[in-house]
């Protein structure tokens, strides 16, 4: 009975989130060959394209997950399910994995039959990570403030300030491969997405639901 | 109006989208401008910086005054063996977006290239193939003999590759004599046409590759006549130029602006955003859509809010720098432009603000979703102007942003100055007209038309799980 519940709430959860998530990330992909090279590439500046480029589609894979919850009204519904919210948002988390690897290798795929020579299963890995590093900071601020906007913006921030030399250097992970700077972050920004996707249901801690005041009494 | 505008400008105010931005903006003004002005106060004796007084009055040489020929013969030679290299691999790079290309050319592409090579260099077609049983970096390209690596010269650098100084390279006369005297081996290229050809073939190699080629004009220029960029001896003009033409403030705040131009590609489009989304998310639709009041009148307010309120941060984040340069202009006795940094945010940034936020307005009353920060993503993406718009005072009509990434170069940018206004111009005009859209787009959802957003469900929630059956 659990199992059914189970493919229940991941058919739902994947139905509810391919259009946030992979309809912007296939279109992201789709328009890295008109700005950027992808054809004829050397291990370099394939890793230079899929942590500059490809990666960027762990933005919209992993930010809006929480957003459905987001929703005034929806609260209280989610509070009265039976299954755990944090137990949902960690299998949109899983299902938005596998997309991300899935479309990661449909590129390098691509890239592959575009004549580009790199080793494809260590920059897979290495991508998916870099991916992850960018949406798992956003997903954290959208499950913590319970804006996926300031998610989005988070990520870009972030995705800002890894190309910097000074800071960006260890989160290269294409490049540079995957140090433990990322792996911490992935893992500390994991568990705390979990933690703070357990309050008011996605809807975070930081910011309150407006509700009409409640009137003065009279004579006051 | 007026309150509602303040209303307006109250809510962003107290949305953390916009705290985030202004640290963003604080973040890029305290890390990439910043230091740059501390910089140039803390070296002001150096005669490379834009400061420096010369006691004598004499300055760096003036680049004209450099032999001219010399750097059309260093462009040539370079430009026409970076052809051949790309030739050879049919692989052509090019620079459309701020990124690195490569362009594959067709049978018949190559065989024009083929042409121009051979009327560049002189040589044969088996020869620039390598098809002729000699190399070209063995091919007697100025005389009867070749340039030949001797045995054992050459060494392994840190970094594991094989490195050949040009000293490694020996004369060998064709007809077997003794060796003459070593020569870098780029120096034995001969160009057969002058350079007004030499620039004509190169428009037209550039053309067949696609914009922002490497062997476009500007990119040349760039690679082999140098820019101020460089951190070079300032010159008399450029001396002119920033303490009369720019008064010392002007050319920090063309850098300013530069620094904030990337950042302002995308960020105010959360602003923009953010307050049309924020009507969904409290549900204030169904308040505000019956309202009297006029939709130019709500979707103009909130434009306008969100414009002012994303200015504010850019207007004020300089001020601790213009007041140390006015600090230093005053011990000097040298007159500065107070309103320098007002005058060129005004001109520079303002315009690519108005359109950003407009287009995510514009989308945000369209979509109802976060697609209209997606969209001002991908116009981050697409939208970074080209490497040869770096040293500024080359414009495009439909460039986003205005890249000056010099404290010099007053004079190339008076020189462009009705490219500057147009582009300026167009991209106001096109904000504008977005800001029209987006009014009317408004006006027809109040009505109950056009709706793409489909009603949000209950999620899976609403969904009877087999085991509550």
């Amino acid at each position: 009975m659990r199992v059914r519940n189970l493919l229940v709430i991941t058919a739902f959860s994947f139905r509810l989130n391919a259009k946030r998530t992979l309809f912007p990330a296939i279109l992201l992909l789709l328009v890295i060959p008109l700005i950027y090279g992808t054809s004829g590439l050397d291990g370099a500046r394939t890793a230079d394209c899929l942590e500059r480029m490809a990666a960027l589609i762990g933005i919209p894979m992993f930010v809006p997950l929480l957003k459905p919850e987001q929703a005034p009204g929806i609260e209280a519904v989610v509070s009265l399910g039976r299954v755990p919210y944090r137990a949902v948002a960690g299998l949109r988390m899983v299902l938005s994995l596998l997309g991300t690897l899935g479309l990661l290798l449909l590129f390098e795929g691509c890239l592959c039959m575009a004549g580009c020579v790199f080793p494809v299963c260590a920059y897979t890995f290495r991508a998916l990570a870099a991916a992850m590093t960018l949406g798992f900071p956003g997903l954290l601020a959208s499950a913590g403030f319970g804006n996926t906007a300031l998610g989005y913006l988070t990520s870009f921030g972030w995705y800002c300030a890894v190309q910097l030399e000074s800071v960006g250097a260890a989160f290269r992970t294409v490049s540079n491969g995957v140090h433990v700077y990322p792996l911490l972050l992935l893992a500390g920004s994991g568990a705390a997405i979990l933690f703070f996707s357990g309050f008011s249901a996605g809807r975070g801690w930081g910011v309150t639901p407006q509700s009409p005041r409640p009137p003065s009494a009279p004579g006051r | 109006m007026t309150l509602l505008f303040w209303l307006e400008c109250k809510k962003i105010a107290g949305s953390i989208l916009y705290w985030v931005l202004v640290l963003a903006l604080v973040l890029v003004s305290f890390f990439q401008y910043e230091p740059v002005v501390e910089g140039e106060l803390g070296r002001t004796g150096d005669p490379a910086s834009v400061f420096y007084i010369a006691p004598d009055g004499n300055y760096g040489e003036e680049r004209s005054g450099v032999p001219d020929e010399a750097m059309e013969r260093a462009m040539m030679l370079g430009a026409a063996e970076r052809l051949l290299a790309s030739y050879r691999e049919n692989r052509y790079e090019y620079y459309p977006f701020g990124y690195i290309k490569e362009k594959t050319m067709s049978a018949q592409e190559q065989a024009v290239i083929l042409g121009y090579l051979m009327e560049l260099t002189g040589l044969s077609e088996q020869v620039l193939n390598g098809t002729g049983g000699v190399d070209p970096g063995d091919v007697p390209i100025s005389g009867p003999g070749a340039f030949v690596l001797e045995p054992g010269k050459g060494e392994v650098n840190g970094s594991g590759q094989f490195v050949i100084a040009p000293e490694d390279w020996q004369y060998v006369s064709g007809d077997g004599a003794s060796p003459e005297a070593a020569s870098p081996l780029s120096g034995g290229l001969e160009i057969q046409v002058p350079f007004p050809r030499f620039q004509e073939i190169m428009e037209e190699v550039s053309g067949l590759i696609g914009r922002n080629s490497y062997f476009s004009r500007t990119m040349l220029e760039l690679y082999y006549f140098g820019s101020d960029m460089e951190d070079t001896p300032i010159t008399q003009r450029q001396h002119l130029e920033f303490y009369e033409g720019d008064r010392v403030t002007g050319a920090f705040a063309r850098y300013y602006c530069d620094c904030m131009s990337l950042a302002v590609l995308c960020l105010p489009a959360f602003v923009g955003a953010g307050l049309m989304l924020r009507d969904k998310r409290r549900k204030m639709r169904g308040l505000l859509y019956p309202r009297a009041i006029a939709s130019a009148r709500v979707i103009c307010t909130r434009y306008a809010a969100a414009v002012t309120m994303t200015m504010l941060p850019i207007l004020i984040l300089p001020v601790s720098s213009l007041l140390k340069l006015l600090g230093y202009c005053g011990s000097l006795g040298v007159p500065a432009d107070a309103l320098a940094f007002v005058k060129y945010i005004l001109a520079w940034i303002l315009p690519t603000v108005l359109l950003v936020v407009a287009v995510s307005l514009l989308a945000a009353v369209l979509l109802e979703n976060d697609g209209a920060i997606l969209l001002a993503g991908l116009l981050w993406l697409t939208g970074r102007p080209p490497v040869d718009r770096l040293a500024g005072g080359n414009y495009g009509l439909f460039d986003l942003i205005i890249r000056h990434n010099t404290l010099k170069g007053r004079g190339r940018m008076l020189e462009n100055l009705e490219s500057l206004v147009g582009n300026r111009l167009v991209i106001s005009a096109a904000a504008l007209a977005l800001v029209g859209a987006a009014v009317l787009v408004y006006g027809i959802k109040r009505k109950g038309g056009l709706r793409l957003a489909r009603q949000e469900s209950a999620c899976y929630h609403s969904v009877q799980l087999p085991s509550e059956r």
